[in-house]
């Protein structure tokens, strides 16, 4: 243990003395968390959840119609899901051209006068190409609006039915005002639900979590950054000769592990303090987050060490730390919210220890910390084992870059020909998943709503059934009372419908009166929609149950008789039908789904071609004819442009072209699109590698490729107002590859986050490696 | 004899870096490894301290195996690396004194003082590493290697880059140091070092013996004369013209 500790405080005496590693590690942090809080809040402030834009077109402007409208615009579910806005046709179409609007709904001139003649009409409903899934939600909301017109059609034909049985002198055109009294009487299918609000994550709770989780990544970044600087910095002449000295393996590691810890500490202390400070204004409950940081911490540093430990190089470390980097983070639900993945992933999740802390809501409000104990061990028995392997790994050794080639000729990447092509389909790679990611969410991800029954029974049953059938927007989970509100609280379902005791009695009542109960919380968007589903499908059994109780009080025919009657016309031949079509929408916005994550990808790519340009592995090497020191000497830009150039290049540009290929079929992806990526794709490699080049082995380079970095992001839209500033003020928007640029860093703070983070992750690699071979020389 | 290497292959990964090779050194004899680049010298110094195992063979080093009693010859060899195993913002004091903590050599200050100027190096004792020039920063280096009083001296070009005198001073504390019964193993690419310093000299053309011998057979062996540069007996061995190996191996 006394070596152990001899052995930190050297290495430690030593980090200190560098004032550069210091001043970095303390500036970096700072400059990253400042600037994703700031982002974040703003794009926030953007992003905000609002209803969804639908145009209506009432071209009939009869009273009936004019009341339904009013009656629904002035619905306050309605109004949380959509924005109906009242226009002309001209102006509906412009409307879905522009994409401002998800849909439009046209009521057809004449519409409620076809109605009362007994006369099929449809109300048209044109959806937008571009927002399918808001499109489909809107037409389905249409679908429960006319809903509502065939139960009372329903009611009204078994009524029609025995009354003639009485009456044959009786008319269709006779029932028509029964129709409309019905439907009018349908429009109260609100009375049905009860409404609770309960405590939900919501836009402010988002931000916390944004804030607290961009600072668990950059504790993450550090936590591996510290492993590979301490392991760079110290000495490997001096590890050898303590292993000669009879110094195990395990107390060297041991001292890099504890020597990597201090490093994190010695700046993550101060800026936690600072954190907290900044923090006790908002919801951010400290002790979990602090908690949780020093999980990380451990948890991040085993793994770098293990990856370190395994590598047989520099390079090899990156290309392993990166995947294990991206996926550990992003299903750890560091970079978007757990609740916010399809939940078919979740059994996935569950077995990521970091989203223990997101589920149980110890992130946003403090809570379940006393869940977590089982799972806390299972953590540190898993970083135990990995540790160990990671000792047995050593053994190799592979340990603080012992199993670096020294040869020359196994430098050059194009001899490392798996690491170049993992390098080279990774924005590939990287774009396509994300493309098929998102279009697998966007047929598959559905609106959660939560089911609770405080009775089964065969009618809820079959309630349930018929809304599954029907809805396909959302995803019903029946669960139990606790497990809901806690599901709502915490994000994983919109909203929650209680199905309260007694229902299938009152109901067959026929009397319209609160049976659901529907909990909402801060943020629940999609009750609205489905609130009007199921009360069109309570509606069609209640106005069955009426007609039955009225036509037993005429003594016509018994309840249970009329009831029966109805259950086999339950699907009359609508009166009222929704006609659908579709029209294309002049909006990038879909391509920038597939843009920003091959444009991020492109900058991954050559922020990993800068770190490996600064390790030398793309320079001249020579040797001294009998001696061993190997000597580094520019390309400059003329040879820079030709081999390694062409081969990134066209690896890049291939990409692209194959991305267009694949992606094709996808409304999003346009030939032009793709030449303009892989253009753009060998315009950022160039200029990445090009300043790399340039800049090779000069101290002001960290300071030169921060600036950068930053000017970067303003130029790519990360500064929201100076982005906007930027392309009115001057011709930028001309020059520059509108639509990376942008989308890059625009489309969402989750793409940028991380970009902004590698960025600084491929700089501090190419300092670290620009001291290894300061060390070497 | 002090080591003893008895068709010893060296792999690294899944290629031989050193093919089947035998030789001893003696008490009271300056071994020296010539070899180009990448022929495999610092990979058998690194064997021979312990630091690569052998792939195949038997080495003793002091009569132990470097197999089976890995700890008796750490504790017999002294291990020079090429590169400084130094603390370099800590001063010379500081850096002896934790190297014999670690090694578990528990000796006053005045005798890592008299350590110091044993291998030229006084009046440095407070002085940081990196205001130390690059012979004197050798020369530490070597002290350290020489704390727990090995038997066998194990040094990787322990004079690559510095100057001439403190070169000097070193092969002769080298050459007084095996007269008291010990050895030292040294590679190095200084060939006119080699024939001034060195009892006997093994050459090594990827990672096989080309030339076993003493530097005056060398000399013969080539057919230089005995006036002319060494570089150029060595630059001759180094060509292979003279595989000695079947005979020298021979133990």
């Amino acid at each position: 243990m006394n070596t152990i500790w001899q052995l930190t405080k050297l290495s430690m005496r030593a980090l200190w003395r560098d004032r550069k590693t210091l001043l970095l590690a303390g500036l970096f942090p700072i400059i990253c968390i400042g600037t994703i809080t700031f982002l974040l809040w703003m794009l926030l402030s953007i992003d905000e959840q609002k209803p969804i834009s639908v145009a209506l077109v009432n071209q009939d402007k009869n009273f009936q119609t004019t009341f339904i409208v009013e009656h629904l615009q002035g619905l306050e579910h309605v109004q949380a899901s959509l924005d109906i806005q009242e226009m002309s046709y001209e102006e509906g179409q412009e409307a879905i051209r522009t994409n401002d609007v998800a849909a439009m709904m046209v009521i057809p001139e004449g519409f409620a006068a076809s109605l009362m003649d007994g006369e099929n009409r449809s109300i048209e409903v044109v959806k937008n190409e571009e927002q399918p899934f808001y499109a489909e939600w809107i037409s389905q909301f249409l679908h429960s609006t006319t809903d509502y017109v065939t139960a009372a059609q329903s009611a009204v034909n078994t009524l029609y039915h025995f009354q003639n049985k009485q009456n044959p002198a009786l008319t269709v055109d006779e029932m028509q005002p029964a129709i409309l009294a019905y439907t009018l009487q349908a429009l109260k299918g609100q009375d049905f639900f009860d409404q609770e609000e309960e405590w939900r994550t919501d836009a402010s709770s988002l931000l916390s979590y944004l804030i607290v989780s961009s600072w668990l990544l950059v504790l993450s970044m550090w936590s591996i950054l510290s492993v590979v600087i301490v392991s760079l910095k110290s000495s490997h002449a001096v590890d050898e000769r303590l292993q000669v000295m009879g110094v195990p393996r395990w107390k060297l590691l041991s001292s890099h592990w504890f020597g990597s810890i201090a490093f994190v500490m010695a700046w993550g202390i101060p800026y936690t303090v600072g954190m907290s400070l900044l923090w006790n204004e908002s919801d951010v409950q400290l002790a979990p987050v602090l908690g949780t940081s020093i999980v990380l911490v451990v948890f991040w540093q085993v793994i770098a060490f293990l990856v370190c430990s395994i590598s047989r190089n520099h390079l090899l470390q990156w290309v392993l730390l990166l995947p294990v980097f991206l996926c550990g983070t992003i299903l750890g639900g560091q970079w978007v919210p757990v609740a916010y993945f399809p939940l078919e992933w979740m059994p996935i999740l569950d077995l990521i220890p970091t989203t223990w802390f997101q589920q149980w809501g110890l992130f946003a409000w403090g809570e379940g910390g006393e869940k977590l104990q089982v799972q806390v061990m299972i953590l540190f028995l898993i970083g135990m084992i990995l540790l160990v392997f990671a000792v047995e790994c050593s053994r190799r050794g592979f340990i603080s870059g012992q199993g670096v080639n020294e040869n020359p000729k196994t430098h050059r990447i194009e001899n490392k020909v798996a690491v170049f092509i993992v390098l080279a389909v990774i924005p590939v790679i990287a774009a396509q998943g994300w493309a098929w990611g998102t279009k697998e969410a966007g047929e598959n991800v559905r609106i959660p709503i939560g089911i609770v029954t405080e009775e089964e029974t065969e009618m809820v049953e079959s309630v349930l059934k018929r809304l599954e059938e029907t809805t396909q927007t959302y995803r019903l989970i029946q669960l139990e009372e606790d497990e809901a509100r806690r599901a709502l609280a915490i994000g994983k379902v919109d909203s929650v419908f209680l199905f309260q005791k007694g229902f299938e009695e009152r109901l067959v009542n026929g009397e319209i009166e609160p049976i659901v109960t529907s909990i909402i919380g801060a943020g629940s968007f999609g009750y609205g929609v489905f609130q009007e589903e199921l009360a069109s499908e309570l509606m069609r059994i209640a106005l069955q149950a009426k007609a039955a109780v009225s036509l037993e009080a005429m003594e016509a025919v018994t309840y249970e008789e009329a009831y029966a009657f109805g259950q086999q016309y339950w699907e009359p031949v609508p009166l009222l039908t929704v006609a659908e079509s579709t029209m294309e929408a002049n909006d990038e916005k879909g391509s920038e789904e597939v843009v920003s994550p091959f444009s991020w990808g492109v900058w991954m790519l050559s922020a990993s071609l800068l770190l490996i340009e600064r390790s030398g592995k793309l320079q001249v090497l020579r040797t001294t004819p009998l001696g061993k020191r190997i000597r580094t000497t520019a390309k400059g830009w003329k040879a820079y442009a030709s081999k390694q150039h062409f081969l990134w290049g066209t690896g890049l540009f291939v990409g692209a072209l194959l991305l267009e290929l694949i992606a094709s079929p996808t409304p999003f992806m346009s030939g032009m699109l793709a030449f303009k990526l892989a253009l753009v794709s060998l315009f950022l490699v160039s200029f990445w590698g090009s300043m790399a080049t340039l800049f090779r082995g000069k101290n002001s380079f960290v300071l030169f490729a921060s600036l950068l970095a930053l000017f970067m992001s303003l130029l790519g839209g990360a500064f929201v107002g100076g982005s906007e500033l930027l392309r009115t003020v001057t011709f930028a928007e001309e020059i520059l590859p509108f639509g990376v640029f942008q989308t890059w860093l625009l489309q969402s703070p989750f793409l940028y986050t991380p970009a902004l983070l590698w960025v600084g992750f491929g700089i501090f690699a190419c300092w670290g490696n620009h001291y290894r071979e300061e060390n070497r020389s | 004899m002090m080591i003893v290497a008895n068709q010893i292959t060296i792999r690294r990964g899944k290629k031989t870096v050193v093919h089947p090779l035998s030789f001893q050194v003696q008490e009271g004899e300056i071994f020296g490894i010539l070899g180009s680049n990448g022929a495999g010298k610092s990979s058998l110094l690194a064997t021979l301290a312990t630091l690569r195992p052998v792939a195949r063979g038997d080495v003793f080093i002091s009569g132990h195996s470097l197999e089976g009693s890995q700890k008796f010859v750490r504790r017999a060899v002294g291990f020079v690396s090429q590169e400084l195993a130094l603390w370099d913002g800590e001063t010379v004091e500081t850096n002896m004194r934790f190297f014999a903590k670690v090694q578990g050599v528990e000796k006053d200050p005045q005798f890592l003082q008299q350590l110091c100027e044993q291998v030229s190096l006084p009046g440095v004792w407070k002085v940081p590493v990196h205001q130390l020039s690059g012979g004197m920063k050798r020369k530490l280096h070597i002290a350290i290697g020489l704390l727990h009083d090995p038997k066998v001296l194990l040094l990787d070009e322990p004079t690559v880059g510095i100057d001439l005198p403190s070169k000097r001073e070193i092969g002769e504390f080298l050459t007084g140091w095996v007269r008291e019964g010990r050895a030292v193993c040294y590679t190095t690419h200084d060939a006119s070092e080699v024939e001034r310093l060195c009892n006997r000299m093994m050459v090594l053309a990827e990672g096989r013996i080309s030339f076993h011998g003493t530097p005056s057979e060398a000399r013969s062996v080539t057919g230089h004369s005995n006036t002319g540069p060494f570089e150029d007996v060595f630059y001759d061995l180094l060509g292979g013209q003279y595989n000695l190996t079947q005979r020298q191996t021979e133990p």
